[in-house]
């Protein structure tokens, strides 16, 4: 038989008789002291307090056990609860970067349509110069008949008053000679 | 298809529930239901103290220290609030967890126990503190590296030697002063 089978046959009656003398105990202990010592974390300026506390009280004493053993399933909830949020945090930021991704075909797409048009306009822009410009010859020409017209007008001018001007003037200083030549 | 945030409550949900009824099962298990507490109150009280805080701060890291605080002030308020309204005694704190109980205790021998209650009490009080807590925890069920961890001892070998030498003690004298064999 070990220390343990031996000490359990008389630890029954003596655990027994103890907790019949501690059951009345109360302490005033709070949550933060009991998880603590559950988890073995207690203050070393606390701890005889605590423990002392714990010993004298089968209530508390119970509620230490039951969070000793509670242990494990209180980090698979942990551990289960960070990853569930670390997942939906993962997709959150999938979605992110698919509307990113999104947004850039979007602004690619844009920037080719903007480029499409500014050609377009510097096209029309271009034809509408050239329209012009092929089209103002026409006008020249009007302007030019105008100036033709006018020209003709003065060589029609010229040709109406001139010859008979200038013999008169001719006759006139050939007039004047003659009267010079003859005094 | 299902809404991502729908998926993640259920979840959640799931492994609370699962938490929840490991919770409720070992306040069965360590008779704390003896104590005018209900287990099923107690776990949806945890489960909803639980939701609040993750709902509280949702990037926050959730430790299993910060769980286990939120069951432990659970349980406390529960028993301080049974406490208050309690009308009966408190029950034989004889049972172990999960134990039958012990037959019903007759006039002489409670009159007895009461003698040896004293005595037990006489004794653990000539006892050095540095033994008695060891001792105490060791009569209130814990294990050696329980102890060891509770009252700041280095190891369980160690907590396991002053218990021995305290429970002999104590035994002894018991005997010197007639409360009878506490060892046979």
């Amino acid at each position: 038989m070990n220390w343990d089978t031996v000490n359990s046959m008389n630890k029954t009656s003596l655990s027994a008789l103890y907790r019949r003398l501690t059951s009345a105990n109360t302490p005033a202990l709070d949550a933060e002291d009991i998880a603590a010592a559950a988890d073995g974390t207690l203050a070393d300026d606390r701890r005889e307090a605590v423990a002392g506390a714990i010993a004298a009280s089968p209530v508390h004493a119970r509620v230490v056990r039951m969070l000793r053993e509670l242990r494990t399933d209180s980090e698979a909830l942990a551990f289960g609860i960070a990853r569930t949020e670390r997942d939906a945090a993962h997709r959150r930021h999938e979605r992110s970067d698919r509307r990113i991704a999104t947004g850039r075909r979007y602004g690619q797409v844009t920037r080719w349509a903007t480029a499409m048009a500014a050609c377009l306009v510097a096209v029309v822009g271009f034809w509408t110069q050239r329209h012009v410009q092929t089209e103002s010859p026409r006008a020249h020409a009007v302007a030019k008949a105008d100036r033709i017209f006018t020209s003709r007008d003065t060589i029609s001018h010229l040709t109406m008053d001139g010859p008979r001007s200038k013999p008169s003037v001719e006759g006139d200083r050939l007039f004047r000679d003659d009267f010079s030549g003859g005094g | 298809m299902a809404n991502p945030a729908d998926l993640v409550q259920a979840r959640l949900e799931a492994l609370f529930r699962t938490y929840g009824a490991k919770v409720q099962a070992l306040l069965l298990t360590y008779g704390l239901d003896k104590h005018g507490i209900d287990p099923a109150d107690v776990e949806q009280e945890v489960r909803i103290r639980l939701w609040r805080a993750l709902e509280r701060d949702r990037s926050g890291a959730f430790h299993a220290s910060y769980i286990q605080r939120v069951v432990a002030s659970t349980v406390i308020d529960a028993l301080r609030r049974a406490e208050v309204r309690a009308a009966e005694p408190l029950p034989d704190e004889d049972e172990e967890p999960g134990s039958v109980g012990e037959a019903p205790v007759g006039p002489d021998r409670r009159a007895g126990d009461v003698e040896q209650m004293q005595g037990l009490a006489r004794c653990l009080a000539e006892i050095p503190e540095r033994r008695r807590l060891p001792i105490t925890l060791h009569l209130q069920g814990f294990a050696l590296q329980e102890i060891a961890d509770l009252a700041g001892i280095p190891s369980a070998e160690a907590a396991r030697k002053l218990v021995s030498r305290g429970l002999e003690e104590l035994k002894v004298r018991l005997r010197e002063l007639g409360y009878g064999e506490f060892d046979e």
